[in-house]
């Protein structure tokens, strides 16, 4: 479980609050995709979940531990990869056997099984590796030390197209009901079909926080060449027609959720209505 | 794999695979500082060797000395360029000591950094145990074992030092010498702990920053105390109270300089310590 109640937090020198009285609620076996334009204060939610920063006001817990703390037992039981990752240029069987044994859950089949999906060998040297592949291969540790949180900040930034897909498979696989992937991006079509939680912010707090189902119930998305007639409350247009979100009736098909549709209509029309319908 | 599952504050077994990851990963550069500490001083003692050579080799061609002067003088020169060795050895190993310390917390040096540390399921006290172990303990014994390897050149190459067991000897005897021994040590290491609370405030080009703001601060100081003595200082009662201080008094003096540098030395690796364990990713010279 992973709880922030009125959570603040000001950069030194900054004028603003990055994050203002923020709460906010997660219970394990989620994978949460954590949307918000540049500045939203993403990355900050990350960094003060994991111990990183210590915020200005507010409670943060995870499982039980305040993160700022930064007590041993609760590092082992969180992984962050950030958007830019460090890591030395040494065999990626070093790199394991140096840091696997402060992971409990470490499984070597896991690893050997991320890097199959990743199309990388479990005998390559970091060093010689491009950025993307470096990624893959901290994205490939990430995963097999099964920490029952996993904070990911763009990790498909510098993956190709296939790596992408790679990804979302791996992600899935590695996924139980003890754990908690929360996922921080801008590339929300890379998350297409991984989340089954989506939350919204920005420097307010939170726009959006429903489950991908309860999305789904609420509302319809499509693209077609001319705009339905009724119920349409977000739209823009594409080459050869439009994209649109409306509000679901009861007798149409449940759609899949586009992210990209939802998250520029939250930012296009606040307060929420539609949810509090 | 052994996994660590302990949860106490200071765990044996996870500062030892703290100290196997760090030696795993950063070994390239431990090598490498390794080689410059000793490769210093032995390019040192080559230099010396190479000098003292020539010189010795010159007296002899001279030949103008009888047998006995002429095995008194190379002796002398041995001394002399011995001597110098050491001399310089000891200057350049306070230098190797500020850069170690500047080097403490290099593993802050940039904000991905700084989360792949932090985030290293460890206690806060065994990082910063680990970080003043291999660069306080172990950067100290690295530079006095490269002094030896370049002594050790010197005495194969001409003979440089005959230590005078009656001169250490009569060292040891001498009074206080116990209060001098440590307040050179003291003084010695104050260099390096310094340095590391230098490069817990700044990270980056640690040692340059740490040395202007010492520089500062020195220059500062001996302006204030100079105003001062020229308002304040009654310079005769000062001297006839340092002439009171008769032979049984001086360890009076000796102790405080002692205590004076251990407390430095000690409140140089307290702030430190308290830096380290406020340190958030996003650094900036005072954050809480």
């Amino acid at each position: 479980m992973i709880s922030l109640k009125n959570v603040s937090y000001r950069y030194t020198g900054s004028k603003r609050n990055s994050i203002a009285d923020f709460s906010m609620e997660l219970s394990s076996g989620k994978i949460v995709g954590l949307l918000g334009a540049n500045g939203a204060g993403k990355s900050t939610l990350l960094y003060l979940i994991s111990g990183l920063l210590r915020p200005t006001a507010g409670d943060v817990n995870v499982n039980g531990y305040n993160p700022w703390d930064r007590n041993p037992a609760f590092l082992s039981q969180i992984f962050l990869v950030p958007e830019e990752i460090d890591i030395p240029s040494i065999s990626l069987e070093s790199f394991v056997k140096a840091y696997s044994p402060f992971y409990p859950n470490f499984s070597e089949e896991s690893l050997k099984e991320a890097l199959f999906h990743f199309n990388l060998s479990p005998d390559i040297h970091l060093g010689s590796l491009s950025m993307g592949q470096k990624k893959k291969a901290f994205l490939a540790f990430a995963l097999a030390c099964h920490t029952p949180v996993l904070l990911m900040d763009e990790p498909t930034n510098g993956l190709d197209i296939p790596g992408k897909s790679e990804f979302r498979k791996a992600v899935v696989k590695t996924m139980n009901d003890e754990r908690t992937i929360i996922i921080s991006t801008h590339q929300v079509r890379d998350l297409d079909q991984l989340l089954d939680h989506v939350t919204i912010m920005d420097n307010n707090g939170i726009q959006l926080d429903e489950s991908i189902a309860a999305l789904q119930e609420k509302f319809t998305f499509g693209l077609a060449p001319v705009l339905p007639e009724t119920g349409v409350i977000w739209s823009e247009p594409i080459m050869g027609g439009y994209a649109y979100m409306k509000m679901r009736t009861p007798d149409q098909q449940e759609t899949e959720v586009n992210l990209e549709a939802l998250f520029n209509y939250i930012y296009t029309r606040k307060p929420i209505n539609a949810f509090q319908a | 794999m052994e996994k660590i599952e302990s949860n106490k504050a200071f765990s044996m077994e996870r500062f030892s695979a703290l100290l196997k990851s760090e030696l795993s990963v950063n070994r390239g550069n431990y090598i490498k500082l390794a080689i410059a500490a000793i490769g210093v001083f032995a390019a040192l003692a080559f230099l010396i060797s190479f000098n003292a050579g020539m010189s010795i080799h010159g007296l002899k061609e001279t030949a103008e000395l009888t047998g006995r002067d002429m095995s008194k003088t190379i002796m002398d020169r041995q001394t002399s360029y011995g001597t110098m060795y050491l001399a310089i050895s000891a200057w350049i190993f306070v230098i190797g000591l500020s850069v170690l310390g500047s080097l403490t917390f290099s593993n802050f040096s940039s904000k991905k950094k700084r989360i792949s540390s932090i985030m290293i399921p460890a206690s806060q006290i065994e990082k910063f145990t680990l970080r003043l172990f291999t660069y306080f303990v172990c950067g100290t014994l690295l530079l006095l074992l490269g002094i030896f390897f370049g002594l050790g050149i010197c005495q194969i190459a001409f003979g440089a030092w005959s230590p005078s067991i009656d001169a250490i000897i009569d060292f040891f005897n001498m009074d206080y010498s116990g209060y001098i021994i440590v307040s050179i040590i003291l003084a010695v290491l104050l260099s390096d702990s310094i340095y590391a609370l230098g490069s817990s405030l700044w990270p980056k080009l640690s040692w340059i920053k740490t040395w202007v703001v010492m520089m500062v601060i020195q220059w500062a100081g001996a302006f204030f105390l100079m105003i001062l003595a020229a308002i304040h200082i009654n310079w005769e009662s000062l001297f006839v109270f340092l002439d009171n201080f008769n032979k049984d008094n001086v360890w009076i003096l000796l102790l405080i300089v002692v205590a004076i540098l251990a407390s430095l030395n000690i409140a140089c690796w307290c702030l430190a310590w308290r830096r380290f364990r406020n340190t958030q990713i996003i650094q900036r010279f005072m954050t809480k």
